[in-house]
This record gives structure tokens, sequence and C-alpha cells, in this order.
């Protein structure tokens, strides 16, 4: 007996051994130590208000996100994936980036001026920024960045028409163009031209940004990536808050990294999200059901918010296979939806989370526009349809829907679609796959009609060159040479006015050809434990500037 | 003894690299293409220059040969997509599922062993019948929904315990065990309804063997007699079902771990397959099913401690 | 005839046995004529009613699509019942066929064994998982990948089974007046085999039933728009806190079945194993 007892304790002890972890990191708790007063200079450039910022604490707490993913990569340059974007806005800066409005507002950027040509921009750099490595952000490390854009990643095309870089002094440089084109926009985003250290970036031409290299002069450094379990940020101390500007804006104004660390957990459940936050493991979560919306309401411990706009919930059409390539085929899809149906599945018929809205740039952008959409958006009409499928010689082929369940709208938004297309005598098959897998089955444009899939803000038109130029795969064999014409005019030198009229037509085109079909917007609840203050939402989560009561 | 364990060690080998070519073969014969994922929604790129990176250009047997090789020398190669060699991103994984997993299995027995032993003293009564009619229940019940059922109640309604994640046992043992007590409780008492009946049949046999018989004749107490007489003996067949159930918790890990999101060694299989990452599919399965073969051999080598026949066996 | 006889009415007197026969019994009846008698569409999107919980009309409630959760529960069992029940059969003929190879020829048994303990050496469900991927993730594709993961279980029993048949002196009789040893494998040995058989089986058939469930649970194994209870738990983990009856339902589903199995083969094996039954009259 003695002998067995002893056994079992031996492999009870050997097993526990086994089962230790890897010494992390521990996570300092002590109390806030050091103020930082921060006077607003007079205000500069487009910064407006001139009151006194206030007085922020640091503190040495630790925030915890729970985020429903975490990235693949963090270098920007590699991937336009949002849980890419979430992470390296704490550790990267541009030299333009956008405000809460998504117009474009300078951040490394001091002032700048444009020819009147537009084929000159004249950019003069703030100073006094110092990168996480130490070493001070001067114009060489600009045109050492930019050009590493130019050489690996597929917005570098854009850039070509740079011509000429020239350093006028350390902080001064003169970009020269070959063709008119909005250069702070197209450094702002949609594929942020983040900025790193000259040496750094000549190292990885052509390479993707991996371990210590991922240096940025954000107001948070990289201490530790765990792909799949987590990202760890600490407060960079050297960080020079943009004081021309009072408040964050956007990705840009006035920030200040209040907490010590920030912690970004990938958290894919819902459910645990939501329980996370609710025994305090979490001190914010993004994407919640929005069942959960009463619950949040009813515990004072928490603070919900509406992430608006989030979600365009859109679907793409293979313009190469039938009966997706034919234009009757494509209208009948439109005159088959009830979009707002789709609207109430997707947010389990909670008004407040759905919109309808025909348009790619919703009513919070400058460049909303309803134009083409009235006849035909939300328009149910099966007459139409069944006119329509016959002008396009349809005989009730298979028409194959991408889906999958990574995204809980798109899920929720497919199911609905189809029935109703399955209803109006579309014979529509769903087919769920991974969302990676769907994106590299879409691209490959074999075997599917309809994919579907949903755009988080776009930001600059020329951001949709992705979807609508002939050249993009993402198009999916859209091609109009009027529509390629378009883009190419919104992209260049012009005003904010004179864009949003091409976009206008753009946005008209859209919806002539059904190059895609816009169902509407959804909106997507988080929360924040009401313990901090200074949180807005926005389309990123953005920790800076929050801090606790 | 010594030659004995030796000789187990030995067998384990071949099996072992059996294990590992099998796994390569079915892993690399699941249909998707990695490269096309790893190129993603860029629109430049080659993907016939993604393939050659990963190695994927080459022919089916040049892979397995080289994969071979280089995990003989305890290289596994690098994942396609975490920027990590394989080794590396399961070293983070392995101890969570087997603290997941032994924690299930300290559940399984506390619950398990007493449990087994009550019903067995006075069989067919109310309190064996009532013991034997949960367990078959604990039985038949799949651990995601008991799991559902107890986050839902302790965690979600009375808050006692986190209803997700997980925190290293190095790194603060509280949290560790708070982080612990669902999951292992939703795995382990599945488990345990196991072993109380294979404990209470086994006790059944020893208790009317005849030396019991004659201590009861003596007037022996009856928990003296269990305790002294048919304790030790009927433990024996519940040490081979224990090391199978150590088994079974390491393989069947991943659908806790995805539950409670516990970063595992399953979770992470679960979520390379989907990805198509192979190298750290292969790398994780590999290493689960060394575990296991592990697992067997120490309760074979425990036997031979308790067991004299086998001890005895192997001296002829 | 007689010994058919006597086996019913030893059936019948095993009362658990009973009580699961009569919970797949009903299992069955509600799984297989609901989705023909029911006007409910399981899959009909319903925008008036989301998250209802269980009433009149609803009587195991809404889910977050407003789809009647008892048509889904009852269209689900179909799906995971089939699986079980190919997964049964599949593991049957297979096991079978090689157990009965093995029988006959020493070297085949002796590859098939080796193979069978690597693969016995290897979590069953991590072993389906990746052969899901292989085969596709539709209802067959798991059906094949849970039989080839669960067939070397039926084989070892079976050729253990055989070859103590081999001892028993019928046998040994057949070989000696020049019986083909196909002839006696079919004819002697195999029927010899069937209350192993029958009770292996049985509890398969229950395994299956779990792992799909725990394989579509975690995402992996049959997709939607197809719905088993696995699929249609793993749907409503989200909505633990605000719908649970969207948990509890399916999951029960899952459970009973189980245990319904659970008890039949617990009471085949009684009825049909004479050593247990000696050892079970004992106590």
């Amino acid at each position: 007996m003695k002998k067995v007892v002893m056994l079992l304790l031996v492999l009870a002890v050997t097993i526990c051994a086994a089962g230790c972890s890897p010494k992390a990191t521990e996570a300092p708790v002590t109390e806030a130590t050091e103020a930082v007063a921060t006077e607003a200079v007079a205000a500069t450039g487009e910064a407006t208000e001139e009151a006194a910022a206030p007085a922020y604490e640091l503190s040495d707490a630790v925030f915890n996100a729970a985020l429903t993913a975490g990235p693949q990569s963090l270098d920007e340059g590699y991937s336009t994936n949002t849980h890419t974007r979430q992470v390296s806005v704490y550790i990267f800066e541009t030299l333009f980036t956008f405000d809460d409005n998504f117009a474009v507002m300078p951040q490394l950027v001091d002032t700048y001026t444009m020819s009147d040509d537009g084929l000159t921009y004249d950019i003069v750099l703030r100073q006094g920024i110092k990168f996480h490595d130490g070493s001070d952000f001067t114009a060489e490390d600009v045109i050492a960045s930019i050009e590493r854009y130019k050489t690996n990643v597929q917005y570098g095309k854009t850039l070509d028409d740079i011509t000429a870089m020239d350093i006028i002094s350390d902080y001064e440089i003169k970009f020269t163009l070959a063709s008119a084109f909005d250069l702070p926009s197209v450094l702002a985003f949609p594929q942020r031209v983040v900025m790193l250290p000259k040496e750094v970036a000549e190292r990885n031409m052509g390479t993707e940004l991996q371990g210590a290299d991922i240096i940025g002069t954000g107001p948070y450094k990289l201490i530790e990536w765990v792909p799949d379990v987590h990202v760890q940020l600490e407060r960079f101390e050297d960080y020079a808050p943009d004081t021309r500007y009072t408040e964050a804006t956007g990705l840009g104004g006035f920030r200040v990294p209040y907490f010590k660390t920030i912690n970004l957990l990938p958290v894919a459940e819902a459910e645990a999200r939501m329980a996370g936050l609710e025994t305090g493991e979490f001190d914010y979560a993004e994407s919640i059901p929005n069942t959960s919306y009463d619950r949040i309401a009813d515990n004072s411990d928490l603070y919900a918010s509406i992430v608006k706009p989030r979600w365009s919930v859109t679907l793409e059409l293979n313009h190469k296979n039938f009966p997706t390539s034919d234009l009757n085929f494509r209208k009948a899809l439109v005159y088959a939806l009830d979009m707002e149906k789709v609207l109430v599945a997707v947010s389990s018929g909670n008004t407040e989370f759905y919109r309808l809205d025909p348009s790619i740039y919703t009513p919070e952008q400058f460049y909303y526009t309803t134009a083409g959409s009235e006849d035909i958006y939300n328009k149910p009409d099966q007459a139409k349809v069944d006119e329509l499928l016959a002008a396009a010689g349809y005989n009730g082929e298979t028409v194959t829907y991408l889906c999958n369940k990574d995204f809980d709208f798109m899920y929720k938004a497919c199911l609905s679609v189809s029935e109703q297309l399955q209803a109006a005598g579309i014979n529509v098959e769903l087919e769920f796959s991974d969302w990676s897998s769907q994106i590299s089955k879409a691209q490959s444009l074999e075997g599917w009609n309809i994919n579907q899939t949903g755009l988080s803000p776009r930001l600059a038109p020329t951001q949709l060159n992705s979807s609508l130029n002939s050249a993009a795969a993402g198009a999916y064999g859209y091609n109009n040479p009027e529509m390629d014409d378009l883009m190419k005019q919104v992209g260049m030198g012009n005003t904010n006015e004179g864009r949003k009229a091409i976009w206008e037509q753009i946005q008209k085109l859209v919806w002539d050809d059904v190059a895609i079909i816009k169902i509407g917007d959804s909106f997507e609840l988080e929360a924040i434990n009401s313990k901090y203050d200074g949180y807005t939402s926005f389309y990123l989560p953005r920790f800076w500037n929050v801090y606790e009561k | 003894m010594f030659r004995y364990i030796l000789k187990r060690i030995l067998i384990m080998i071949p099996t072992f690299l059996m294990v590992a070519i099998v796994i390569f073969c079915i892993v690399n014969i699941i249909p998707g293409d990695p490269a096309a994922i790893a190129k993603g929604n860029d629109s430049v790129g080659d993907i016939n220059l993604i393939r050659e990176r990963m190695g994927l250009n080459r022919s089916f047997l040049e892979r397995l040969g080289d994969w071979f090789i280089h995990m003989l020398q305890g290289d596994l190669g690098d994942s396609y997509f975490l920027g990590r060699s394989v080794l590396d991103t399961i070293k983070a994984r392995i101890p969570v599922t087997l603290s997941l997993a032994t924690s299930s299995l300290i559940v399984a027995v506390i619950v398990g062993i007493p449990l087994g032993i009550l019903a067995a003293l006075k069989p067919n009564s109310i309190l064996d019948t009532s013991i034997m009619g949960i367990s078959l229940i604990g039985v038949s019940t799949p651990e995601f929904f008991l799991g559902l059922i107890l986050m839902f109640v302790f965690a979600l309604n009375f808050k006692w315990f986190p209803s997700s994640g997980y925190t290293p046992i190095t790194e603060d043992f509280v949290k560790w065990a708070r982080h612990m007590v669902l999951p292992a409780m939703a795995f382990g008492l599945g488990q345990s309804a196991y072993i109380a009946r294979l404990m209470r049949s086994s006790m059944l046999e020893i208790m009317n063997q005849d030396y019991i018989v004659t201590a009861r004749a003596k007037g022996q107490s009856e928990i003296m007699i269990v305790l002294k007489h048919a304790l030790k003996n009927a433990f024996l067949p519940i040490l081979t079902a224990i090391g199978m159930i150590y088994a079974l918790l390491l393989g069947g890990a991943f659908i806790t771990e995805s539950l409670f999101r516990i970063p595992g060694a399953g979770a992470l299989i679960i979520s390379s397959i989907r990805k198509f990452d192979f190298p750290v599919v292969q790398g994780a399965l590999l290493f689960v099913a060394a575990a296991i073969l592990i697992v067997n051999l120490v309760i074979d080598i425990l036997y031979t401690f308790v067991d004299p026949r086998v001890r005895f066996e192997t001296k002829k | 005839m007689k010994s058919k006889k006597n086996f019913l009415k030893r059936c019948s007197k095993n009362y658990s046995m009973m009580i699961g026969v009569i919970v797949l019994f009903i299992i069955l009846i509600v799984v297989l004529s609901v989705p023909i008698f029911s006007h409910t569409d399981p899959n009909k999107i319903n925008y008036e009613s989301m998250l209802q919980s269980p009433s009149v009309t609803h009587i195991m409630g809404t889910d977050s699509f407003g789809r009647d959760l008892f048509t889904r529960v009852a269209t689900g069992g179909r799906i995971s019942i089939a699986i079980g029940l190919e997964v049964m059969l599949g593991t049957t003929v297979l096991g079978v066929l090689i157990a009965l190879l093995a029988g006959y020829n020493d070297k085949f048994d002796m590859i098939v064994m080796r193979l069978m303990d690597v693969m016995m050496s290897f979590p069953s469900l991590l072993l389906a998982i990746a052969l899901t991927a292989v085969f596709s993730n539709s209802i067959e594709g798991v059906s094949i990948a849970l039989t080839i993961a669960y067939v070397p279980r039926t084989v070892r029993i079976l050729r253990s089974s055989i070859l103590t048949l081999r001892e028993e002196t019928y046998v040994e009789a057949a070989q000696a007046i020049g019986v083909k040893p196909i002839t006696i494998l079919f004819k002697h040995i195999l029927p010899g085999t069937l209350p192993v058989l029958i009770v292996q089986e049985t509890f398969l058939f229950a395994y299956a039933i779990l792992a799909e469930a725990g394989i579509s649970f975690v995402g992996v194994g049959v997709q939607p728009p197809d719905a088993s209870w696995g699929n249609i738990l793993s749907d409503a983990t989200t909505l633990l806190h605000e719908a649970p009856w969207t948990v509890m339902f399916p999951g029960l589903a899952i459970m009973l079945t189980v245990l319904a199995l659970n008890l039949i083969g617990d009471g085949l094996r009684e009825v049909l194993d004479p050593k247990r039954l000696k050892g079970n009259a004992n106590d």
C-alpha cells in the first residue's frame, strides 16, 4: 500500500514538474509615480484649439485589453489586416494621419506647402521626436522609410510617382512628383507609411520587420509579442506628445501614454471577452455580441459604447463567372434583397446596431453620398427579379456564396442573404470556410460567385482601388475603363470638394454596374471598465489618453 | 528490472518514428494551399516564391525525408505564419496542456476513487445505485457541455472563478489555480465517473476473494478490511486506467482548451489546421503523441514495481 | 430459436437497459418525424422572434436568428445520429474484414497489428481532426475520419476474441475434418465474436456521437448550413448568458442519446457476456 502511494506521489511530482511553465515577465502593480506637466504650445498648423492641455498623471498601472485576434505580422507594409493595425498604431507613427472624421492631419509633419501645380511638396518635420532606440527622427529616416515602402509593398506603386526626395535640412524635405496626387493622404493611408529609423529601414528592404527591428516613434514600444498569446506594450518614456493639439483625434493629436503597460490579448470567443470584463480580468473588450448590451448597461462597473461606423456589410461579386458576370443578374441580386432584413439578422433585431446605408462611405464621413442608389437599394421587387433573371438567361445554375464564421456579422448576414436569394428563385449554395481560406479562394476567382465581406471605414478614395480598379485582384474581374479613369482622377491633387464630386460619380457607377453590393452598416459593441476615463470609440481601440478616474 | 525498462524504451523508439511518419503523411495530404493564405489579399507578391520559401515546391518524399532528418536532430522547422520556429511555438504551449491534463486527472482520481469505493461497500444499495447512476450520466456528458454549465453557474452567476484564460503556474499559483478549477472539473469529472465505475467493479471482485472472506470470518471490521486488504489489490487495474485516462486527457484537451480559452497545444493544433500551418500541426501532434507514449511507458514501469508478476516474467 | 427467446427475455428483465432502449426510441422518433411532419423550416430565419425563451409556440425557444430550436435540434440530431450510425457500420465492416483476414493470415496479422498499434498510440480525436481536414468538413468527411480513427479499437477487440475462439474445441474439430480455413472463419468463428462485436459497436456509436459533437464544437467538424448537435451548441456559446436555453437543449440531446446508448451497451454486455454475468451474479 505504502509503495503504491509513494509511487503515485512520485508520478504526480514528475508530471507537475513537467507541467511548470516557462517564466513570464512579472506585471508591475505599483502606484502612480510621476506626473508630467504638458503645457500646450501655441497652436500651429491645422490645429485650432488653444486651451491648455490637462496635466495627466502617468501611472504604473497595467491595462489589459481583450481583442478578437492577435496580429500575424507587426509590419503594416506586409499586412493591411486590422489586427496588425490595432497594434501598430501604438508603436509606429506616420508623417500624416487621420482624425476622428477620417480627414487627413499632420502627425510627424510640422508644416507643409504644396506648389500650385501640385507637383512639389515642401515638408517640414517636427523636432525633438525620438525613436524607441533613442535615436532622433530626421529627414534621412523619412526617406529610407519611404524607399522601403516603394520596394516591398502593394501600395508602393502609388509612391513610385514620387520622382525625387531631396533633403533640404535635417528637418525639411522636398518631394517632387511625376503627376499630381494627394501626397499627404497617400502617406497617411490606406496603408500607413510608418516611420522607421534609417538603419532599420535599410536593413529591411523587401523583408518583413521582425523582433528587435520593430521600432517606431509611437507612445508605446513593443516588449513582447507571442503570436496568438499576447502583445505586451510598454510606455515609451521619451515620447513627445503632439502639443499642437489639446486632444487626441483619430490616430493623431495630443496623445499621452498614461499606462505603463498595455497588454493586448487575443480572445476569440465573445463570451470569454465579456466574462473576463465582468470579472475584471480585462479592462476593455472589443466586439461584444450586441445581445449583451442590457447586461453591460445593468452593470455599473462597465461602460458600454457603440463603435460607429464600424462595418459596411458588403457582398463582393465575381465578375468573371456566370451568372454574376451578367449585369442583369447582379441587378436581380439587389432587387431580391430586403436590406433591412439582413441587417436585423446581423444585429439580432437591435435597431441601435444597424443602419440602412447604400454608401461605401458612412454618413459620419466626408465622402458620404447616396448617389446611384435611389432606385435600386433596398427596393425588393420580385417582378423585377424575375424579369432581370430572364434577361440574364439564368436557368437555376448554382450560385456559390463564400462565407465564414470567424466574423459573426458576416455569418449572420450570409444566412439571411442566402435565404432571401433562394426565396427569389436564385439557386444559392453557401460555402463556409476559414476567413483566410475564404480570401485565398476568392482571389483564385474559381468556383464562386458571391463573397461575403465587411469593409472597415474606408479612408482616402484611393483605397477603393483595391476593390474597383480593374488591375486589382480584389476587384474580382470587375473591369470598367470609365471606373478606372475616375479612380485615377480622384487620387490626384485636388481640392476636397473636387475630389468629392468625382467620388459621387464613382459611387453612382458602383450601383449602376453593381460592382459590389453594400447592404448597410453594422455597429459593434465594446465596453471598458467604468473606473477609466478618457476613452472614446473609434474603429481601432485607442488606449492612449485613457486614465484611471 | 533495469533490463525490462530498457527493453520498453527500445520498443518505444520505432513506434515513435512510425507515428512521426504517419503524422507527416496525414498532415501533408490535407488539401489546402498555405502559400495562397500567406499571400492573402496582396495583389503583388509571387505565389511561387512563397511556395519556394515554404519548401512546398519539392516532392512529397523529399519533404518527408528532409523533415524526418531534421526532426531527429531536434529541429521541427519554422511556422509558415508565426514567424517563429515550431519548437519555440510549441514550447510555450506544451506545459499549458500538461497542467490542464494533470489537474483534470487529479480531479478524476480524487473524485472517482472514493466514489467507487463507497459504491462497492454496499453493492446494490441506494447509495451504490445512485453513485453508479450519476457516473453513467457523467460518462455520457460531453466535457464542453459540462464546461458550459459550470461556466454559467460558477463564472457568470456566482463569479467565483474566471470563465476563461490562463496564468502560468510559475507566475502566480493562486491565479493559475483559479483559472484551472472550472476546466479541470469540466474535463476531469467525466473521467472520474469512469474511474468510479472501474474502481467499484475492481473492489467487488476483490471483496469476494477468499482472503477477504477469511478476514471477515476472523471478525475484522469492514473498514479495516477495505483499508488493509482490498484497496491495495483493487488499485492495480486502476493504475492502468489512470495511464489511459491521462493519455486521453492529453489528446482530448483541445476541446476544453478552446472552450475556456486556454492557450495549450490542442488549441494550437486546431488554429494551425485551420490556417494550414502544417509544420506547427506536425510538431504539436508529434509532441502530444510523444507525451502519450511516455505516459504509457511510465505506467508500464510503475506496474513492474506494484505487480510482482511482471517483474517475475522478465527475470525468467 | 430458443436462445433468441432467452436473449429477449433476459433483455426485458434488465430494467436499466430497457430505459435506455425507450429513451433512444423516443429520441429516434422525434429526430425522424419532426423534420417530416413539422411545418417549421429549421433554417427559416424569423425576423420577428429572435432569442425567445421557451414557450408554447417554440417549446425550446428560438436562437439568435429566430429559428425554432426544437426543429433545429431534431434536424441536427439526424446528422449527429447519422454520423454515429455511419461510423458504427463503417467500423463494423472494416473491423470484421481486417480482423478476420488477420486471423486467417499470420503475416497480414503482424503488419496490421503493428499499424493498429501506431494508430492506437495516437489520440483518436486529434487523428480524427487531421483526417477530417483531409476528407473535407462535410458529413461524409467526418464519418470517414471517425471511422478510420476508431477502427483499430474494433479490430483489436475482435482479434483477441478470434484468438480465443480458435482454441475452442469445435473449431479445432472443424479444422481436423478438413474444413477450409475461410469457411471456418466465416461460419464458425465470426458468429462466436458477435456478442463482443455488438457490445463494442454500441459503445462506439456513443463515442462517435460524442466525438462528432466535440470536433464540430471546436469548428473543425460539420460546417454550416448543415447543423449537427455540436454545431448548434457551438453557435450558442456566445449566448450562454442571454439565452441559456440555446445551450441547454442541444447539450441535453447529446447527453441523453449517449446515456441511452451507454445503458444499452452496459445491458447488452451483461446479457451477452456469460463471464460478466457470472461476475454479476456473485455480487
